[in-house]
């Protein structure tokens, strides 16, 4: 019965919010008050249906009911409860629906926000909000409905994929699928402004960034747990692989980087406006082609768990919206000029644009990779692979490049820089870097790309924390203890401070990954149960392994007992797991992780008389990667905490600053 | 499109009451007609001027950290919060004039309030408004 | 960071020496060589028979002397150029290379003349200031300084 109802309230879902779209567009272009608040209510309502959908199909596994095509295709009867959740958006029906949920919810945040904020814009951009949600509807309720009934009732389901069967699973995919659907929200944002004729007020710019900030850390977040789960369950001692879906929720985060920084200076400078809405147009249809990539792309990939024909669907999605917002920003362009000039070719704006620039082309380099082997297999019907070892050729050097101007960017004060200045200040860093490079060289590490770019980082940190320390210092002078001088100096500005912290994350990020990928130490050992065996100074004894079998899989799980340096690190248990009706197996790694290395163990061959083959690395550094995720989300709430500046102050004390000043 | 396995009578009834819920919402500012006032309404025409003074005390403020700092030399930085102070001074002066303009407006409308209650009551004075004035 | 550069020292220094180098080449090989039958898994990840053998014949060829080059060629030979993980850098597919550098360099050269654009000094709208006389700004100027003031050090001190 409430499958039933949660099946029928899909195409009501469907109905409001095309009526939402069409009522808001109509009412905001011909000025009808009264259809723009209706249509606004009735995108209101979308939530509260989709909610009856979602708790139908919950209800649906909870009770294991196999006439739900979807729950017989994602559940068994074995599956613990606690998986519904993961369950729930395992295939392409009910992660769709997970997405149309989501993001009615957080709709109706942004469109309350928007309808008092910004009177003229709401109309187009609740419209725009509204059409993306009756997209996603449409899918729903004509090509992939997950409340769909079979026509007999099968007396088992076949479970759920095993790979998704983790804890990172639990928040990795629900995280990068809300993530991409947010983009949207910034994008109509935007777009209303333009479609309005008030991209040329700056009005939009606050809302926007707020939103497109939320987006781009919900994002990064997605990616961190991505590589986190790539790192722990899949079991190659790798967690980025530039695989096409990887690519293609890499896209839409780094124009949205490029997006997040430019526009901070529409905001203080009301210039850019053009191209902010460019960025955000061009982000939000790099996201429309992860969603598409996903689902069913042309692109084989190990995470194509969705493959379906509606991909195409995805794809006429993505071409609307980027004509659309071609046509528009070409009806528009003569309201976004610029409020002011640049005053000089070097200065903070100069370098944001110099960022944006190089994160678009590195978006770009990986979109030319991720989509060449479909061009070579369209015109010569050949099979070209693009890689791993390609991007890391290609992309390598721009993300260096990137690094470089994360240490130097921030040194050049808004509006004007002269050259004797900026070479003063960067003086420093620079100092730091070039010793850092001698020290390690010195110290024994002699391979020239590695020092480099371990150079360049440090040359990234020394510019903020002599930042740091001089804004503190001069503060001190002042009269401020040092804590008080630091902790105001963060809060008094805090999107710049925030942005600080945040550039920090990236430079711990880049440090694992430069670390690991060149001095990741990997090898195979095939072992009998009491053998020894050392690799970069841990000693580990292969006990032995016990077989385990549960209803849905049967595991094997591996002991040893390592010690390191002399010191014993207990034991350690790594698992292999065989999941029959999926005739998959999926490996959990033995890892030992310090903020130094991490020791990692992985069975892949066992054999009936107790040998077996492990392939074991000692990864350099990887634990700053993950610690770096925490001070990212913190950093990135600093730069959105707003503070804002009104007049009204100003205003308030004339007569006591007529008394001071007299 | 949904597949239903038998239309219950229950099952129209549960669709009926999900239309509903939409239905109503949109019907709602139909047949109220009321609280449309500021729907549509322009933006506040101090918003533009407040974003801009947010716009010039950040650059202010970063002007100066920057010479504290040490990035932007002593020359620059008085360039700077000359064009800064002039921009803040003017969007000072506007918001000033606006908030002028509006008082004078306010009470223009009570003086047309007042002559209209003084005709419409032959020239006796409302003792309420007497006392508060 | 004086740490973390520490901690890069002696994780570099420490294990690296303990894998053979014909180990380490051929650990480079598996990483750049496709297994045929597992779409997107290098032979280096994969656990299929197939890519168990592939890596048996690389430990081989390496053995026997070949050259990294030759034992990619071999494979290219067999399983055709999709068995790399990167296209050829020859032939039509040097596009693939040349492309994202070409891209790179065509996108710094606009964002410099852009730059300069922008940055040629324009007229401004004449604004009001001029009508401002010296005295009035003045005035704006302190009641501006006062709102400045009122988070800088010495006001709070005053206060509190």
């Amino acid at each position: 019965m409430i499958v039933d109802a949660g099946s029928l309230a899909l195409p009501i879902a469907l109905l409001a919010s095309a009526y939402a779209s069409v009522g808001s567009l109509l009412g905001g272009w011909r000025g009808i008050p009264v259809l723009v608040l209706s249509a606004r209510y009735g995108l209101y309502t979308v939530p509260i249906l989709l909610t009856l959908s979602t708790a139908a199909l919950v209800y649906a596994f909870v009770t294991h009911d196999f006439s739900v095509r979807y729950v017989a295709e994602n559940s068994n009867l074995a599956m613990p409860a606690a998986y519904t959740w993961v369950a729930f958006y395992a295939g392409n029906a009910g992660s769709l629906l997970f997405i149309a949920f989501v993001f009615s919810i957080i709709s109706v945040v942004a469109v309350r926000g928007l309808a008092s904020a910004l009177k003229h814009t709401a109309p187009f951009s609740t419209g725009l909000i509204a059409l993306v949600l009756a997209f996603f509807l449409g899918i729903i309720t004509f090509l992939a409905n997950p409340l769909e009934r079979l026509s007999f009732i099968p007396p088992d389901g076949q479970g759920i994929n095993p790979l998704l069967v983790h804890f990172g699973m639990f928040i990795h995919p629900p995280m990068q699928m809300a993530g991409l659907i947010s983009v949207a929200l910034p994008f109509s944002i935007a777009m209303g402004a333009l479609l309005a004729g008030r991209g040329g007020r700056d009005e939009w710019v606050d809302i926007g960034r707020t939103w497109g900030m939320i987006s781009w850390l919900v994002l990064t977040i997605g990616l961190l747990l991505g590589s986190w789960w790539a790192y722990t369950i899949l079991g190659w001692g790798g967690y980025w692989a530039w695989d096409p879906v990887e690519n293609s929720a890499l896209m839409p985060w780094l124009a949205m980087t490029a997006f997040v920084h430019s526009i901070m200076v529409q905001k203080r400078r009301g210039m850019f406006r053009m191209w902010n809405i460019v960025l955000v147009a061009v982000a939000f249809t790099l996201a429309e082609m992860g969603m598409f990539i996903n689902r069913g792309g042309p692109v084989p990939s190990v995470h194509s768990f969705a493959q379906s024909a509606m991909g195409w669907l995805f794809l006429a999605f993505m071409g609307f919206t980027l004509l659309g917002s071609l046509a528009a920003f070409a009806w528009r362009m003569d309201t976004l000029r610029s409020r002011e000039a640049l005053d000089a070719m070097l200065s903070r704006e100069s370098a944001f644009l110099a960022q944006n620039v190089l994160f678009l082309v590195v978006a770009f380099a990986t979109l030319w990779g991720t989509i060449y082997p479909v061009f070579t297999q369209a015109s010569a019907d050949e099979i070209i692979v693009v890689g791993q070892p390609y991007f890391n050729r290609v992309n390598g050097p721009l993300l260096l490049a990137i690094v470089v101007l994360m240490g130097i960017g921030p040194l050049l004060p808004w509006r004007r820089a002269s050259w004797q200045r900026v070479l003063k200040a960067v003086r420093v860093p620079l100092a730091v870097g070039a010793g850092t490079m001698v020290v390690l060289a010195v110290a024994g590490v002699h391979r020239p790309v590695a020092l480099i770019a371990i150079g360049v980082v440090a040359l990234a940190v020394a510019g903020i924390a002599h930042e740091w320390v001089r804004g503190t210092l001069s503060r001190h002078r002042k009269g401020e203890s040092y804590p008080v001088a630091f902790a105001r100096l963060l809060s008094g500005n805090r999107p710049r401070y925030g942005g600080y912290v945040v550039h920090l994350s990236i430079s711990m990020l880049a440090v694992g990954a430069i670390a690991s990928s060149f001095y990741e130490v990997q090898r195979d050992f095939s072992m009998e149960p009491g053998d020894t065996q050392t690799l970069g100074g841990y000693t580990f004894t292969y006990l032995g392994f016990g077989r385990s079998d549960h209803p849905d899989r049967s595991e094997v799980t591996a002991r040893f007992a390592a010690s390191a340096g002399g010191s014993d690190l207990g034991t350690m248990e790594a698992r292999r797991s065989f999941y029959h009706d999926f005739r998959m197996s999926s490996t959990r790694a033995a890892i030992r992780s310090t903020p130094l290395e991490d020791f990692y163990i992985v069975p892949s061959e066992f054999a009936e008389d107790g040998r077996a083959v492990f392939r074991v690395y000692v990864n350099p550094l990887v634990w700053w990667m993950w610690a770096a995720g925490p001070l990212f989300v913190l950093g990135t709430l600093l730069a959105l905490s707003p503070r804002r500046e009104r007049a009204a102050a100003a205003l308030r004390i004339p007569a006591a600053a007529r008394l001071a000043s007299a | 499109m949904t597949a239903v396995p038998e239309s219950s009578p229950w099952l129209v009834l549960v669709g009926l009451a999900l239309v509903a819920i939409p239905l109503a919402a949109i019907l709602y500012p139909f047949l109220r007609r009321r609280g449309l006032h500021g729907v549509l309404a322009d933006a506040e025409p101090h918003e533009e001027l407040d974003r801009r003074w947010d716009a010039a005390l950040a650059g202010l403020r970063s002007a100066e950290l920057e010479r504290a700092i040490g990035t932007l030399g002593e020359e620059d930085y008085q360039v700077l919060r000359e064009q800064y102070m002039t921009e803040a001074a003017l969007v000072l002066r506007s918001l000033e004039m606006e908030a002028g303009r509006e008082a004078d407006l306010l009470a223009r409308v009570e003086e047309e309030i007042r002559r209209v209650r003084e005709g419409f009551l032959g020239g006796e004075t409302d003792p309420g408004t007497e006392d508060r004035e | 960071m004086s740490w973390l550069a520490l901690a890069f020292v002696v994780a570099a220094c420490s294990a690296t020496n303990d894998v053979p180098d014909l180990e380490r080449r051929a650990q480079q090989i598996n990483k750049s060589v496709m297994c045929p039958v597992c779409p997107g898994e290098s032979i280096d990840q994969s656990q299929h028979p197939l890519a168990v053998q592939m890596r048996a014949a690389v430990d081989e060829k390496l053995g026997e002397g070949w050259s990294d080059a030759q034992v990619r060629e071999f494979f290219v030979e067999r399983y055709g150029p999709a068995v790399l993980l990167e296209p050829p850098a020859e032939g039509a597919h040097l596009v693939a290379w040349i492309v994202p550098p070409l891209g790179t360099a065509l996108a710094l050269a606009a964002l410099y003349m852009v730059v300069r654009l922008m940055a040629r000094p324009r007229s401004r709208p004449a604004e009001a200031a001029d009508e401002m006389t010296a005295a009035e700004r003045d005035e704006y100027v302190a009641r501006i300084e006062a709102v400045l003031d009122g988070d800088s050090p010495r006001a709070r001190e005053d206060a509190g």
